[in-house]
């Protein structure tokens, strides 16, 4: 597998208000694979900017390297700044006085690409994002959505073959986010680019990211291919409908740890985390008791939230 | 990479916004224009009879421009910086290989090209009113111009880094604006003439109004030009890569 970034033992602290110490990153290390869309995840003040930054060059860490493409984001600062670029604010990214046409001249330029081969590519690029007709437009005067394809255009034009983006689809509506979200597939599969992403949308992570890293509390708590991740939670968990129970029987079940109790219209709904197998014998020797009818069993659909939060609750458990 | 290829990035975008704010620009312009009026006719009334237009009002004209030309280069990097953080493409310019003090030093040169034309305007509209005429002499002028802006870049190389590490810093940014008159208008005595800009202005005047030209510099002053400009400069510049570099540790490079 050819690798692309290597972030090894990254650790930072920043100085608080009063003196105080707050360790953003301790000790983090992951490998990003070419050609994939991989979801950097966490809750807010877990360090997915701290680490997203710092593989920008934007924060210097106190220990630890970050390789990009073999070069190291410190020692080797342009070369491997070369080999990145980053939508970090979202539609904050680009000049809002110039049009879409002049951003992509202008940061395109400033990354060393040569006006000749951009006077093709620019319309293309604009065609791609359904930016043509706006082109010439101050990019103030143009939605939120298009403002947020451009600043997505703006990386691709700078020819970096590593894209970070921080929450691409933040604000968008359900369209503009869907055409988004095609466009990263489209660039991974096409052009073979990478694509490193931030979000707190738990959808988009499970639609387009095939790996996560999930940061908590400066360290990572999962580092998975995300299909495994689903398939791990999902074989775990189990809903069973069944009938009335007895107050004995409720008491009984609440005792049985990871199991919740839930009353539904016909009796009650239990739902079973099987870290323990001996659990759900547990569970049906007290239904067992009273011949309590089980009107169902069915294996829990997890979404990707729910895969996010088990981990999360794991890694504060 | 090609340096030439950011730079005109930067004159290119520099002269959209000039030509697209035209208005703007100009509203400037006349602001600028205003306020020299007013000073000159305080001036004016202060002075009375006796004033002697041959001298004091050639100098306040050649001084007046002089600042405007130092004022709009030395506040070129700050207050891109800060304007920079506030719209949020400051990230982006310190992503470029080419490096946020490279970046910077293409916009104070693409600004004072085309700030340069204002300043003639300028010249052109306070030497009409005033009914002054001075010496124009280019030769003579364009390295005493280029000692005094190497002075004030170094200024705003420092002061842009100060603006790096703490962004809210307009008010004290404000302050040197009025310092830069003190400057400019200063006696070359020998201990201002080491003072940004102080002695390249002098000759500036001298230059102007008294009709002098390069030979009439003492060899003295030239390296005490040469010599206070470098140093101002190279310490601006080194100032503002330790403030990047500390900015970078405090994680707050791009942070309003």
């Amino acid at each position: 597998m050819d690798i692309v970034l290597k972030v090894n033992n990254l650790t930072k602290t920043y100085s608080g208000s009063e003196g105080k110490q707050v360790r953003a990153l301790e000790e983090i290390s992951f490998e990003v694979p070419r050609g994939i869309i991989f979801g950097l995840l966490g809750p807010n003040g877990a360090g997915k900017t701290t680490t997203i930054k710092s593989i920008c060059g934007l924060v210097q860490p106190d220990a630890g390297s970050i390789s990009v493409n073999g070069w190291d984001v410190q020692c080797q600062r342009a070369k491997a700044l070369a080999q990145l670029t980053a939508v970090l604010e979202g539609n904050r990214n680009i000049y809002w006085r110039l049009t879409p046409r002049e951003n992509l001249e202008f940061f395109a330029a400033i990354r060393g690409r040569k006006p000749r081969r951009l006077n093709r590519e620019i319309p293309e690029l604009l065609e791609v994002f359904g930016l043509t007709e706006k082109a010439n437009q101050p990019v103030r005067k143009l939605s939120r959505g298009m403002q947020q394809k451009l600043a997505l255009a703006v990386t691709l034009v700078t020819g970096a073959p590593i894209l970070l983006l921080d929450e691409p689809t933040l604000g968008l509506d359900v369209k503009a986010s869907y055409e988004i979200r095609s466009l990263l597939r489209r660039i991974v599969q096409e052009e073979q680019r990478t694509v490193i992403i931030t979000t707190h949308d738990m959808n988009v992570v499970q639609d387009i990211c095939q790996h996560v890293v999930i940061i908590n509390e400066g360290r990572i708590v999962a580092n998975d291919n995300i299909q495994h991740l689903l398939d791990l939670f999902q074989v775990r968990s189990y809903d069973l409908v069944v009938g009335q129970l007895t107050p004995g029987q409720r008491t009984g079940l609440e005792q049985i740890p990871h199991l919740r109790l839930e009353p539904v219209n016909s009796g009650w709904q239990i739902s079973l985390d099987m870290e323990n197998p001996t659990l759900l014998w547990q569970a049906l020797d007290v239904l067992g008791s009273e011949q309590t009818p089980i009107e169902s069993v069915s294996r829990k659909e997890l979404n990707f939230e729910k895969v996010f939060m088990e981990i999360l609750g794991g890694a504060k458990a | 990479m090609k340096l030439w290829l950011g730079f005109a990035a930067m004159l290119k975008k520099e002269i959209i916004l000039m030509r697209r704010y035209f208005v703007n620009s100009l509203g400037g312009i006349i602001t600028i224009y205003i306020i020299f009026m007013l000073i000159f006719w305080g001036y004016t009334g202060l002075g009375g009879a006796g004033l002697k237009l041959g001298t004091t009002i050639d100098s306040l004209v050649v001084s007046y421009v002089t600042w405007l030309m130092l004022m709009m280069a030395w506040q070129t990097i700050p207050y891109t910086l800060l304007q920079e953080t506030q719209e949020g493409t400051l990230e982006q310019l310190c992503m470029s290989p080419l490096g946020l003090t490279v970046l910077s030093a293409f916009k104070l040169i693409a600004g004072v090209l085309t700030d340069l034309l204002v300043v003639i305007a300028m010249l052109a509209l306070t030497m009409a009113t005033t009914g002054t005429s001075l010496n124009i002499d280019i030769i003579s002028l364009l390295p005493l111009i280029l000692f005094a802006l190497m002075a004030v870049s170094g200024l705003g190389f420092f002061f842009g880094g100060i603006t790096l590490m703490y962004k809210r810093i307009q008010s004290y940014l404000q302050i040197v604006q009025f310092a830069l008159i003190a400057l400019v208008a200063a006696d070359p005595s020998p201990v201002f003439r080491w003072l940004p800009a102080t002695l390249p202005s002098h000759w500036i005047r001298m230059v102007m109004i008294k009709g002098q030209n390069l030979s009439y510099i003492p060899a003295g002053d030239w390296l005490t030009m040469l010599f206070s400009s470098l140093l101002y400069l190279f310490v601006g510049i080194a100032v503002f890569k330790l403030c990047e570099a500390k900015a970078r540790r405090q994680g707050t490079l791009g942070h309003f």
